[in-house]
């Protein structure tokens, strides 16, 4: 027979769709007995497992196929409504909760723009409470909401609430991050950069930081200086850093810095590359490794999305993820389709993995992150 | 023939797969439920179920319950003038209910499937499974205690393709697992739990109400009287889910209090237990990777969900009310008989197959090297991650630190933190590596989890190609072969209460307890009773005694109801 090992496991033809293997599997389970013949179970769980995957993935590449029209989004948005309708169906208490869930998210939303550090985390801490008391998949809506807010830089004090939402949503905790796709490996990336900032030492590190996390809009001349250091931080600790560093200063500090004479600018630069000993990234061997490590691989090989980010230390330029271009709802979603195709970042450079890495986000951000093009954001 | 058990932290269950479906099977009594106690009476004779309960309160000194949350531990009861470990005291329960099931089917039954909770650690699952060997039983099956509810639903609702929740809060243990049932399959997608969280703890709060209320703290000491505290304050919890109010009057030596509770004040006492409830559903969910909107049902088990906070709080967190239809007592119990079923593969069932998942992440601790050449320790390995399908068997290599090492120790540990030191260690094994060629091909690490949830941990020295296989040992808890055998003789030679007079025994703890709790005339009255029912048991004329069990039990109901005194104080 042809196809695919796993297909041919199932004993299926080179194509078959969901329903097929599900069938298929469920026939050859009751031909098998686990625990008297564990290999075989091994082997026929994985092809089913394996074989879900790719049905999945060729059905959302054949959708993509057939749905380029408008007409074909709005279709789509209406059976969205339909789906939503089943939770009206539930108690009445349901749709309230709904209501009330969203309206504490925003109250958190605009309490940590008008507070400081410690009433920001307070205030996650409470509405997280509060949210459990209305339905269960509250706290992780907010949760999302939060990576969201936080990745897009779209709130203060996000050092200190990253720090607070990584005990409360346990973000540590063995596989705690991969069921939130591509939100979960930005989380994971930043903590794994925070893990190698905290191995340094502290006084440097100390020194580092604090001009970071001074730094405001107008960056003045001796501040301008440290940009060398800063831009070296921001290569090396994208978005970990990013949680200190809002874009716009960064963007700010870099023209600050270009606008000093050149022999200055050399100076600094000079200053910075003695300063700092070239740092390989932790040299981590087996019975060794940070346990993250490995997920953040296997996480890295189900998108190319936050692996393009990751490994992108060699960066010499400034340029952080969130800089890109804006996109509208139509160019997302061609990007969008561009993105999810398996070579969709074969044979093209670093940099033009990163600028489409970028929009990617920043579609994201913006709420266009879908296959079809949708005007509404939330 | 196999039978399916529920073992129970408060109560057990026995059933069978018969004429094509699951069936309970009654005790002596009558009831299907057995009560999870055991007692050993005045004369040294060991009595279990119904008849130890009602000792509970007389004889706490010879008298156990709860042991299920010791299962797996070293930790050992005195009754009378023997230890038991939490083992031997769940093998006389298991002994007494496949007394029940050989007399309701007229047959010897050697085998039999357990539930257990899915959160259960190796240590506890080995524990229960020398339980069985302790009671004559070959345990066929480990099944996970919200698996088997869904395979009672999962039959009982018929559906060819659904997603559900099983939401199972019995007396000592919580329970969250997510199915999906397509095409006769009923899988597990992930499940998750807390193994000291039950119905039990939500008892214990209106027991040290009695202490915040004026109660000293040295009558904790007095063994009859907590236990009545208890027996009161289980009571209260049921009149407060029944009617919503309920009070406690509680005496010891000249101290006195009246404990009130209406049900928004217990709600807000049990708060942080209720708390804990949303831990594992969140993480149960998460994994399945589904939102509680997209699940077709919520499936209540455990006697624990009968509470009215309990039914309010699930139905507020998925935004719909729980399916009603089973009784949550005996849901697993009937699933257990369908596992039995299964695994004699009955007619019936043939379409029908389940599989499960591990509940836990299982790993190994490693060291990690550092920028500075220094090492840091005690970081987490997972080799298997949490609801992975079993049967399952994953190898992984890990290296030495350095060329000198002579040895590399492999400790094993289930959890989910990234710091072994926030996971349960649940043994560990050292191999030797021989400096040399060869020394840095380290070493494979395999873990192998069965369908019944037991790991086999075995570990291959690259180089030499030499295996060393880990007994999992938690601290002292595991019983040798030779022990278990030793304790399998010294348990046959306990003298056990015939099952054909657990109801005499039943009504006579009763009236030792009432006689007990009684003042003046009524405590005359049941005096005058026990000592008249005494006498008839002692003619052994079968046809007096069943005419005076008759009445006897009449009248001790007729006491106990109420009518001869107001609402039993303690003491």
């Amino acid at each position: 027979m042809e196809g695919p090992w796993f297909l041919q496991v199932l004993g299926l033809p080179p194509y078959a769709d969901v329903a097929a293997v599900r069938r298929a599997y469920a026939q050859a389970l009751r031909r098998i007995d686990p625990s008297a013949d564990p290999d075989g179970f091994a082997r026929l769980r994985e092809a089913y497992e394996t074989a879900r995957a790719w049905c999945e993935q060729v059905g959302a590449e054949e959708h993509d196929a057939d749905t380029p029209s408008r007409e074909a989004a709005s279709q789509d948005a209406q059976a969205e409504g339909g789906n939503t309708g089943t939770d009206e169906s539930a108690p009445s208490a349901g749709s309230d909760a709904r209501r009330e869930a969203a309206l504490l998210t925003e109250a958190f939303v605009s309490g940590v723009r008008t507070g400081d550090a410690a009433h920001a985390v307070d205030l996650l801490e409470r509405t997280i409470a509060e949210l459990r008391t209305r339905y269960i998949d509250a706290p992780g809506e907010l949760e999302e909401r939060l990576i969201d807010l936080i990745a897009g830089q779209d709130l203060p004090h996000r050092a200190a609430l990253f720090d607070a939402a990584t005990a409360l949503f346990h973000w540590e905790d063995i596989g705690q991050l991969a069921p939130l796709g591509e939100r979960g490996q930005w989380v994971e990336a930043v903590i794994v950069q925070q893990s190698l900032w905290m191995q340094g030492d502290p006084v440097q590190r100390r020194q580092w930081l604090d001009p970071v996390i001074r730094a405001a809009v107008p960056i003045d001349a001796p501040l301008a200086g440290h940009w060398p250091v800063v831009d070296r931080l921001c290569t090396q600790y994208p978005q970990w850093i990013g949680l200190h560093l809002h874009h716009t200063v960064a963007r700010a500090w870099k023209a600050s810095f270009e606008a000093l004479a050149t022999p200055v600018q050399q100076k600094y630069r000079q200053k910075a590359t003695t300063q700092a000993k070239p740092r390989a990234p932790a040299k981590v061997r087996r019975r060794f490794s940070l346990p993250w490590f490995g997920l953040v691989i296997a996480l890295g090989a189900l998108s190319h999305l936050g692996q393009a980010i990751f490994n992108d230390h060699g960066l010499a330029t400034f340029s952080l993820p969130w800089s890109g271009q804006d996109d509208t709802p139509e160019t997302c979603a061609e990007l969008y389709r561009q993105l999810s195709r398996k070579d969709a970042f074969a044979g093209i450079t670093d940099r033009a993995a990163r600028e489409l890495t970028h929009r990617g986000e920043q579609c994201e951000r913006n709420g266009y992150w879908h296959p079809v093009p949708r005007t509404d954001s939330h | 023939m196999i039978v399916g058990i529920d073992l129970g932290t408060t109560h057990s269950l026995v059933s069978v797969w018969k004429d094509g479906g699951p069936r309970l099977v009654p005790n002596p009594l009558g009831s299907v439920l057995t009560p999870s106690c055991v007692g050993i009476d005045d004369d040294g004779q060991v009595l279990i179920g119904e008849a130890a309960r009602e000792r509970l309160q007389t004889h706490p000194l010879r008298t156990a319950s709860l042991f299920k949350r010791y299962m797996g531990s070293t930790r050992i009861q005195r009754l009378a003038e023997r230890d038991y470990r939490p083992e031997e005291l769940s093998a006389l329960v298991l002994r007494a209910l496949k007394a029940d099931a050989e007399a309701f089917l007229g047959e010897p039954v050697t085998e039999a499937v357990i539930t257990v909770p899915a959160y259960f650690s190796d240590a506890q699952r080995k524990a229960t499974r020398v339980a069985g060997e302790l009671a004559g039983l070959k345990v066929e099956r480990l099944l996970n205690e919200p698996t088997a509810a869904a395979l009672a639903y999962g039959l009982h609702e018929g559906r060819a393709e659904t997603q559900f929740l099983v939401f199972d809060l019995g007396g000592g243990t919580f329970d969250v697992s997510i199915l999906e049932m397509f095409d006769g399959v009923m899988e597990v997608r992930a499940s998750a739990g807390d193994n000291m969280l039950g119905g039990e703890d939500f008892t214990h709060l209106l027991v040290e109400q009695a202490f915040a209320h004026g109660i000293p703290d040295q009558a904790r000491a007095d063994a009859t009287f907590m236990q009545r505290l208890v027996a009161r304050a289980e009571t209260a919890k049921r009149e407060l889910g029944a009617s919503g109010n309920a009070s406690i009057d509680v005496h010891w030596q000249d101290h006195a209090t009246v404990v009130t509770f209406d049900a928004p004040a217990f709600e807000k006492l049990a708060q942080p237990l209720l708390d804990r409830l949303w831990r594992p559903i969140e993480r149960a969910l998460r994994d399945a990777r589904i939102r509680a909107a997209d699940l077709d049902n919520i499936v209540l088990a455990g006697g624990a969900t009968r509470m009215p906070m309990i039914r309010a709080l699930a139905t507020r967190m998925f935004g719909r009310f729980p399916a009603v239809g089973l009784n949550p007592d005996e849901v697993v119990a009937l699933g257990a008989a369908v596992q039995a079923g299964l695994k004699m593969k009955d007619k019936a069932l043939e379409e029908t197959v389940m599989t499960d998942v591990c509940p836990y992440t299982l790993g190994t601790d490693v060291a990690r090297r550092l920028d500075n050449g220094s090492h840091a320790e005690g970081f987490y390995a997972p080799i298997i991650q949490r609801n992975t399908v079993v049967p399952v068997s994953r190898v992984q290599r890990f290296f030495p630190m350095s060329p000198q090492q002579k040895t590399i120790r492999i400790g094993v540990y289930q959890g989910e933190s990234r710091l072994v030191r926030d996971n349960i260690p649940l043994g560990e094994v050292e191999v030797p590596v021989e400096p040399g060629p060869g020394h840095d091909q380290g070493v494979d690490v395999r873990f192998t989890y069965d369908v019944n949830g037991l790991l086999e941990v075995e570990v291959t020295v690259v180089a030499t190609a030499t295996v060393q296989r880990l007994v999992i040992e938690s601290g002292q808890a595991h019983m040798s072969t030779e022990e278990i055998g030793r304790r399998l003789a010294e348990l046959s030679a306990l003298k056990i209460h015939p099952r054909d007079t657990m109801e005499n025994r039943t009504l006579l703890a009763k009236a030792e307890r009432l006689y007990e709790l009684l003042l003046g005339e009524a405590r005359d009255q049941v005096g005058q009773m026990i000592l008249r029912f005494e006498q008839t048991l002692a003619t052994q004329d079968e046809r007096a005694i069943a005419r005076d069990v008759h009445h006897f039990r009449d009248a001790l109901k007729a006491i106990e109801a109420g009518s001869h005194f107001a609402p039993d104080p303690v003491n």
